[in-house]
């Protein structure tokens, strides 16, 4: 069901920015993924274990199902956009479980970022640039994945006013 | 390394050759992406009242209003390195003084009819840049301080940037009561 809940929330920015994404290679996207993945681990790093369950107000996601929705989107996109479906999408941590304590959280963002950088590391620049179709739209397959640029530092960046709510500053951000 | 990778590659592979539902992305559509998350950015600044853009979540983090004005003239270091000086290597010299430069931009920057003026014009700037920039020129490889990064890897950090810190400026609008824009279109689309 978790699943089904990403797919909704992700549905928005792919809509509204159609035009969203340079086209970049292979190799930029990993480089991007992975430098994403180590800004996650700083910020749930940072994170004291009291604020997981924390949301500035009614409404809104907890900082751990934040993190949950960055990495666990990802590697959503990459598995869907490169395999086309769900089907052999690898259970990652069992969120009654990540959502409430801060090393199953790393160990479930870590998980999902590998897996994005390994679907991505795995495709070919021939599927790259085969049309697929996904969440009632066609176009390459790159451009579905360009859309974890997009919505890694969105979703992130949402975290920064939770951590200084609860005393933390927030790890140095770099878009590199 | 940014667009001829693929259009090269395009070029070459028969399944993709002459199909043309297989676009290439390259500064035209950088620049389109760049006015779409600029334009969600101005729909915030433009929703946010004036008496609240001093709002902070905390007293050690930027207002509303000084988050909006950052935005609005962070791009003129990119403007000023690949547009204008058109650097092969950018120092922490030079980003000393473009920082030095956004920082008196930046603080010129009073109101909120101000902000969102700056957010249109220097916005429109930087996507004009953009969209000028040749295959080439994106293709080039730039050093920064402690990387080497294609010019057009460089590029999209910019909306990066936009978008890392328009996460932050709903999260403040939900502080304030506020539903963003983006997530009220979500709640008005149909569910399946």
């Amino acid at each position: 069901m978790r699943a089904h809940r990403l797919l909704a929330a992700l549905a928005l920015p792919v809509l509204l920015s159609s035009t969203a994404g340079a086209q970049i290679p292979k190799s930029s996207l990993v480089t991007v993924v992975q430098s994403h993945k180590a800004s996650i681990l700083r910020y749930i790093d940072a994170a004291p274990d009291s604020m997981l369950g924390f949301r500035p107000t009614k409404g809104v996601r907890t900082f751990a199902e934040q993190i949950e929705h960055a990495a666990g989107a990802d590697a959503m996109i990459a598995h869907m956009a490169i395999t086309g479906g769900m089907a052999g999408m690898p259970a990652m941590g069992d969120s009654a479980v990540y959502l409430h304590n801060k090393a199953a959280l790393r160990t479930y963002a870590t998980a999902a970022m590998d897996h994005t950088i390994q679907m991505l590391q795995g495709v070919s620049d021939a599927s790259l640039m085969q049309e697929v179709s996904m969440m009632n739209m066609k176009m390459p397959r790159y451009r579905f994945l360009m859309e974890m640029l997009d919505h890694f530092p969105w979703t992130l960046g949402q975290t920064v006013p939770y951590l200084r709510m609860n005393g933390v500053t927030p790890p140095a951000y770099s878009p590199f | 390394m940014c667009r001829s990778a693929l259009t090269t590659f395009a070029a070459r592979d028969p399944m993709t050759r002459g199909h043309q539902t297989v676009q290439n992305y390259g500064a035209t559509e950088m620049a389109a992406s760049w006015r779409t998350v600029r334009n969600n950015t101005i729909q915030i600044a433009e929703e946010l009242p004036a008496d609240q853009y001093a709002y902070r979540a905390t007293p050690d983090s930027m207002s509303a209003g000084q988050m909006l004005a950052h935005m609005a003239t962070a791009t003129h270091w990119m403007e000023q390195a690949h547009f204008v000086e058109r650097k092969m290597a950018i120092t922490g010299q030079d980003f000393g003084r473009y920082f030095g430069e956004i920082g008196a931009m930046t603080a010129a920057l009073g109101t909120k009819d101000e902000i969102i003026a700056a957010l249109r014009s220097r916005g429109e700037s930087f996507a004009t840049a953009l969209a000028a920039v040749t295959e080439a020129q994106l293709d080039e490889m730039v050093e920064l301080p402690g990387a080497t990064k294609s010019r057009c890897e460089v590029l999209l950090g910019a909306k990066e940037h936009e978008m890392h810190h328009r996460a932050q400026l709903m999260v403040l609008q939900r502080l304030l009561g506020i539903v963003p824009h983006l997530t009220r279109a979500r709640q008005a689309r149909p569910t399946t």
